[in-house]
Parts: C-alpha cells; structure tokens; sequence
C-alpha cells in the first residue's frame, strides 16, 4: 500500500516540475506567478501525503495566500512583462 | 568560457554525485523503516510527563519552542530583522503619512458590490476563527504560532482586497496599531523565556519548569500575533499606491 | 519498485533545485529571480520532508493520539525533526521574500528599471 503514496508523490512531484518549467519560461509575469501557485498547490498536496499537517497549514497560507498577493503587489507596482534577450 | 566550462563541469559532478547517493549508497537515508535515535527521543519524550518532557501530544510544537528552542527564538528575530529592513526602505515620516492618507482619501472612491463583500465577511469571519483554534490549540493539535498567523494574515489581505485598505485604515487599522501590536506579540515571547529565570531560578527557555503547558501556550500566541502583525504591517505599507508614493518622492526632491 | 519511485521522486526535486537555480542565474527581470528561488526552496524544503518519512502501512504524522497505543505510536510515527526545521525554514522564507520584493519596487522607483542588464549599464556608466 505504500507504493500508492508514493505513486501519488511520483505524479505531484512531475506536475510540480512540469509547472516550474513553465514558469520559468513564461514572459508573462503574472502568468509565471499563476502557474507557480499551481505548482505550490501541488506541493501542498504532496506534503500532505509524507504526513506533515503541520507543515501543510503554514504552506498553504503562506505559498498561495500571502507570497501569490506580495508578487502581484511587486508586479502591479513594476512591469509587467519581462523583456527577453 | 573558461568560466562557462566550470559551471558546467561543476553541473556534472553534482549529477553524478547525485546519482551515487541515491541508487547506490542511499546516504540520505531515504525509505528506511527504522527511526533515527534523536527522532526517538523526541517521539518518547514530548508526551512523557517524566524526565525532559515537555507536556504537548504534538510532537513538532515541542520540538519547536522546547528542543530547539533557541533556533525558533532567533528565526523570530530574523523575521522581525526581514520586516524591519522592508519597512525602513519603504518608511514614511509623520507628515508624509498624513499626506499620503489626504491623497488617497482624495482619490475617486470605488466599491465592490454588495454579494462580493458579504461573501468575503463571512469567509473573513471563518478564517480568523480557524487560525485562532490553530495558533491557541498549537500544542494538541498540528498548528502553532507560525502557522496560525500566516492564516491570519490571509483573512486580513482578503479585507484588502474586498475593501480598501482606506476604509480599513479609518476603522482604526492604521501602521501604529498594527506595530504595537507585533511589538506586543514580541513582549510576550521574551517575557515567557525570561519567567523561568525570574520565577524559578532556572535558565532561558527552560519552559519545562513552568506549570504545565503554560510555556508552550504563550509562545504559541506569542508568535501567532508576531507574525499575523508583522506581515501586516508590511502589506499596508505596500498596499499605498503608486502615485502617492511617486508624489511624495517628489516633494522630498524638491525640499 | 519502491527504490525506484524514491529515486525518480528525489532526481526529480534535485532537478527541479538545479532548475531553480538555472532560472535565479539567467533570468533578467528581479520578479522572475524571486520566483524562481522560490520554485528552488519550495523543491529543497521537499526533499528535506521525503528524507523524513518511513515506509511503513499505515503512516502517522507526529502528533500523540489516545487511540493508539505508545509503541504503536513509536512505530508508526513519521521523522519529526525536519518538519519542525522546514516548518520555521517556510515563514523566514516569506520575510525573505518580502525584503527581497521591497528591494526590487524601491530600485524601480529610484532607476525605473527592474532588469539586470540595465543595472550592468548603469553600474558601467557610473565607472567611466
């Protein structure tokens, strides 16, 4: 049975570095902040499979709630598309 | 090059060292089903009442503000430092605040409709009482200071956003409170280190001598308003919009 | 299979760090740079988790409850150690951000830029 939480942790972790690839090739900025909150949420669920609740509660707030509104604060207040080479 | 040629080089070698580690000697210690012997005693200990116990079920929070105590203490300082350095790059002196305020009351005030604003003081009112019951019950169940607050913190850029933060500044949520409260919430915590010393005689941060879990209930909320303050006082000194900072720049120029 | 799966998740989260650190390196905007740390704590911060956990059926978080006995507890029981240091490691991170956010709007205000080949520029533009 613990190869299905480990199974669950083998896809979690590849949509997690699926989305951080597309984040950092995004030249959207408020794009690239979208798809790294979904990768962030997969995260979440992932901590939740390795049993650390206490890790999940600070996480979720902190990595989807208050870092997703600091960046769009810091774009809103900058630019928003990122000039590429 | 020769530079590009190292990195790369470098790169190489992690992956093989990488590889090594994992498959071959597995030095991380990955997917054993022993536990390791510090794990050990902490597990047997949190929730022993005899010995080096520290009187909570839930074994992170003890391990947190008891067994490491230090480390947990000196991170706070190192939040407070964060927030401190945030906040003297973006600060604004007496007069400065005030005309910033006039601006923002000046500007054409828009408003949310009615659904979006009940439905957000409901939710409002939901999260606040989650984060208190993490942050208060931090020692029996998964929660603590840390996590409390930063669920706190959530609700309160939730009213932002519903709200305006001019709105909530006239209900009395201006910078000072929200200071003296994250300079309250710090109090606590030194004055809960420093009791067992002044009470018992004992050393800093030996919460063990204190009755009960009184120790760990205290820098629980200690923290919970430490952190709920701390980031709110930056989000509502960012949260002032652009132009008024742009015009108050300009007239320090040009004084 | 099990050392398999471990292996794949744990190259996995050691490329996505390297990825990390690859986007912090030739990424031009500061945004994006703090971004991509985050991208890179975020996958460290798991690693650190996976090291904890034990393959055992059923698997409890580290939190005593009446129900089970102690030594069940004591075997049942996830590694408590690296949540508590990943627990601290996630808010200090978010301080961090913060500075680092801070920093990034006040250059923009004093250069109007947030890019770094512009501040190389400057940098040279000052030097002669």
């Amino acid at each position: 049975m613990i190869e299905l939480h480990l199974l669950i942790l083998v896809i979690v972790v590849s949509f997690g570095f699926v989305f951080s690839y597309l984040a950092m090739k995004e030249h959207d900025l408020l794009k690239a902040l979208a798809l790294s909150s979904v990768q962030s949420t997969f995260f979440a669920l992932g901590f939740y499979i390795l049993a650390a609740p206490d890790i999940v509660l600070a996480y979720l707030a902190i990595a989807v709630g208050a870092y997703t509104a600091l960046v769009i604060l810091a774009i809103s207040k900058t630019e928003r598309y990122e000039v590429g080479e | 090059m020769k530079r590009d040629a190292l990195v790369a080089a470098s790169f190489l070698i992690a992956f093989i060292f990488i590889a090594y580690v994992v498959t071959v000697k597995n030095i991380l210690g990955l997917g054993g089903e022993e536990l390791r012997p510090l794990s050990e005693f902490y597990l047997s200990h949190a929730f022993a009442h005899e010995g080096l116990t520290s009187h909570s079920p839930e074994v992170v929070t003890a391990i947190v503000w008891n067994y490491r105590g230090f480390d947990t203490l000196f991170e706070t300082f190192v939040f407070f430092l964060a927030i401190m350095g945030a906040l003297s790059i973006l600060r604004l002196d007496r007069e400065q605040l005030e005309h910033a305020r006039e601006l923002e009351g000046s500007m054409p005030h828009r408003q949310m409709d009615l659904i979006v604003k009940a439905t957000t003081k409901l939710v409002v009112v939901m999260i606040i009482a989650i984060s208190a019951s993490i942050a208060l019950h931090g020692h029996l169940t998964p929660g603590g200071g840390f996590q409390g607050g930063s669920a706190m913190a959530v609700a309160a850029l939730l009213l932002f956003a519903a709200f305006s933060k001019f709105t909530l500044e006239r209900r009395g949520l201006t910078l000072k409170h929200t200071i003296s409260a994250y300079a309250a919430g710090l109090a606590l915590i030194l004055a809960t280190i420093l009791a067992p010393v002044v009470l018992y005689g004992g050393k800093v941060l030996e919460i063990n001598l204190l009755p009960g879990e009184t120790g760990l209930f205290n820098l629980d909320v200690g923290e919970y308003t430490a952190v709920t303050f701390g980031f709110l006082t930056v989000f509502l000194i960012l949260g002032i919009p652009e132009w008024v900072f742009k015009n108050i720049l300009r007239r320090e120029l040009n004084d | 299979m099990i050392s398999f799966l471990l292996a794949y998740i744990s190259i996995t989260l050691f490329a996505m760090m390297l990825l990390g650190i690859y986007g912090v390196a030739t990424r031009s905007n500061l945004i994006k740079k703090i971004i991509m740390l985050n991208v890179m704590g975020d996958a460290i911060n798991m690693l650190f988790i996976l090291i904890g956990y034990r393959l055992v059926f059923p698997v409890f978080p580290p939190i005593y409850e009446r129900h089970i006995t102690f030594e069940e507890f004591l075997n049942r029981s996830v590694d408590p150690v690296p949540q508590a240091l990943v627990l601290t490691a996630v808010v200090i991170g978010m301080a961090m951000n913060i500075l680092l956010t801070t920093y990034a709007i006040q250059f923009y205000r004093l250069h109007g830029t947030v890019d770094v080949r512009d501040m190389a520029e400057m940098l040279r533009g000052d030097e002669e």
